[in-house]
């Protein structure tokens, strides 16, 4: 199903949360919402799923406004954070439940009948074997493990077959270790079900993993959207560069010299196609493009990390600049070395001035 | 060693609540089945040899008063969790501006004595029907209750608990019927046992509103026990138990892990 929301603004009293927020979800996709807490991702999951209603704006699937309708009216299928089971139903019943209530759907792809008890039962094994729960059906919320729960609130949204699943923050409460095996499972899940999917996370190694379409909203406004890699590497504002990923924002001025623009950063003169108008911004340089460069500026080493896969080096450039640098661990420089470094990216990602509010804290 | 002594102190002290607790319950029901003199005589004017014809007579003279009891009850329970469980839901999952102040303000009937109470309600709505009167002082001491025991439930509950099944397709009724309700079942069983627990033994309002018409019981064994001897008193006492143990019992029991699950579907 095709999704768009359309200057979507909620406030509670107010308090703005959302302030004109418009995105469209690719059919079939995964779209991804990342922001700090408290700007309004969850709310905005929320408008989607009708618990919520806009103060203004509008909602559409497959181009039929819903803005409205609620929730159990819309073909919608919800994971919460905190995962909602029914505590007096077993898993089963947990997962039958969204079979059993009926609803009047909008959508025309899916039957008005309400199923029988066979093909209940069918789609309940259906659900939970795709999520490994075959085990644990006649067992109650209280007596699973977290991940259990999350599988269990999973196979609940996905068994009525919903034409947009919203998952809010599914993988929250569960610790690291387990996160990060679920994660993997959750990505492959969800591209098997080819339902359209919207879903809300604070971390962005997830976010990078799960995402078709990536949306960034800060302060209740998109900051940006579009491909993920593609926020991760040419990020719009300097808020989207250092939210995804580690970076380093440098002060940057444009220069022109025999008819060539050259960027003038701590890290050297560097080339560029910058085609705005501005003269000064940010360059934005990622841990992993600091290189050692025998030609590069000379820099102290500050601190220094071993995180396994790669060293975390602090370096302060010549000038004073402090600038994170990743380097591989066999060749990582100890504290109060100094060397010469530079950028390995051959076109550096030059952020305008008039971009944004400036670069915050990493 | 220490936690060893620390347990044994506390099987003592316990012990020792329970005795005082019981001893005098006992004691006195013990007096309806004895006859020695320690309990008094057993003559009422009509002859009361058998402990049989003591239960009879008791019976006889109070079976008014525990009809009226029962009638109490009967009205008390069901208007109590009515009024105080969609209260106390409301005051939980849809808090409004104020509501707070409001569930504090239902509780205030707990602290103010019954012959306080009596007396303003007889002088707000003195020409109400003295039964109907009766029932408003019992729901004063009872829905607060009602409203904390069914608010701790609702506390238990995920706060997405409702929106979960809405997100399912369950329209309003369909949540209340299939997710809110089973969920409250326990509570509402408790706080229904509680109620019936307070309100056949409530004295004070009950004793204050009475008329020669309209005697609970409680107001009857009062009387009981200033004008007939012991064993007519020990014998009351013991009707008066009779359906109260088994309800705290129940109370007691409901306690337990099954109440803060839920019942079963």
């Amino acid at each position: 199903m095709k999704v768009r929301g359309e200057d979507l603004s909620f406030a509670y009293g107010r308090e703005p949360v959302l302030s004109g927020v418009s995105l469209e979800l690719p059919e079939g996709g995964i779209t991804v919402v990342i922001g700090p807490s408290g700007s309004g991702k969850s709310t905005l999951l929320q408008l989607l799923a009708g618990l919520l209603q806009p103060t203004s704006g509008g909602i559409l699937f497959d181009g039929e406004d819903v803005t409205v309708i609620p929730t159990e009216r819309r073909d919608v299928g919800v994971v919460f954070q905190s995962y909602a089971l029914f505590p007096h139903l077993t898993v089963r019943e947990n997962i039958a439940f969204g079979l059993r209530t009926g609803r009047h759907r909008i959508s025309l792809r899916t039957s008005r009948r309400r199923p029988s008890r066979h093909q209940i039962d069918c789609r309940v094994w259906d659900a939970a074997s795709l999520l490994g729960l075959e085990r644990l059906l006649d067992r109650r919320p209280s007596e699973l493990s977290g991940g259990e729960q999350q599988r269990v609130a999973l196979a609940r949204a996905v068994a009525p077959r919903p034409s947009l699943l919203l998952l809010d923050e599914p993988l929250s409460a569960l610790d690291a270790r387990l996160r990060r095996a679920v994660r993997s499972e959750l990505a492959a899940l969800l591209s098997r079900l080819g339902t359209t999917v919207f879903y809300v996370t604070h971390d962005q190694e997830e976010a990078l993993l799960l995402a078709d379409h990536l949306v960034v909203l800060n302060a209740g406004r998109v900051e940006q959207a579009g491909p993920p890699l593609e926020l991760y590497r040419c990020p719009a504002t300097p808020f989207v560069a250092s939210f995804l990923g580690e970076a380093n924002l440098l002060e940057a001025s444009v220069i022109e010299g025999g008819g060539r623009q050259r960027l003038e950063t701590p890290l050297g003169k560097l080339a560029t196609c910058h085609p705005g108008p501005e003269r000064r911004g940010w360059l934005l340089v990622r841990p992993e493009d600091v290189i050692e460069d025998a030609f590069g500026t000379p820099a102290t080493v500050v601190d220094s990390r071993g995180l396994g896969p790669y060293d975390r080096v602090v370096l302060q450039l010549e000038g004073g600049t402090e600038v994170l640098a990743h380097f591989p661990p066999e060749t990582a420089p100890f504290p109060g070395a100094t060397l010469r470094v530079g950028v390995r990216t051959r076109r550096p990602h030059f952020l305008s001035d008039g971009s944004g509010s400036g670069p915050r804290g990493r | 060693m220490r936690g060893r002594l620390a347990r044994q102190a506390g099987i003592a002290a316990t012990a020792v609540f329970a005795l005082a607790m019981i001893s005098p319950v006992v004691l006195t029901a013990a007096g309806a089945f004895s006859d020695s003199e320690w309990y008094g005589q057993r003559s009422e004017g009509a002859g009361v040899e058998s402990t049989g014809a003591l239960f009879r007579y008791v019976i006889e003279i109070w079976g008014r008063s525990l009809l009226r009891s029962a009638q109490m009850v009967g009205a008390v329970v069901p208007l109590a969790l009515i009024l105080g469980a969609p209260a106390a839901w409301a005051f939980r999952m849809r808090p409004y501006p104020g509501s707070r102040l409001l569930e504090a303000a239902a509780l205030v009937p707990l602290g103010v004595p019954g012959v306080a109470l009596a007396f303003s309600l007889l002088q707000t709505a003195g020409g109400a029907p003295r039964f109907w009167l009766l029932v408003v002082g019992h729901l004063a001491y009872t829905i607060p209750l009602v409203i904390k025991t069914v608010g701790n439930a609702v506390d238990t509950f995920d706060p997405r608990i409702e929106a979960a099944a809405r997100s399912l397709g369950a329209g309003p009724l369909q949540v209340a019927l299939r997710v809110t309700l089973p969920l409250l079942v326990p509570a509402l069983i408790l706080s229904s046992l509680l109620v019936f627990a307070v309100s056949w033994g409530e004295f004070n309002v009950s004793f204050l509103l009475a008329t020669p018409l309209l005697q609970t019981f409680p107001a009857a064994l009062y009387m009981t026990y200033t004008t007939n001897s012991f064993p007519v008193a020990a014998a009351a006492t013991v009707i008066f138990l009779l359906p109260v143990v088994p309800a705290l019992i129940a109370i007691q029991a409901l306690g337990g892990e099954e109440f803060h699950r839920g019942l079963q579907a």
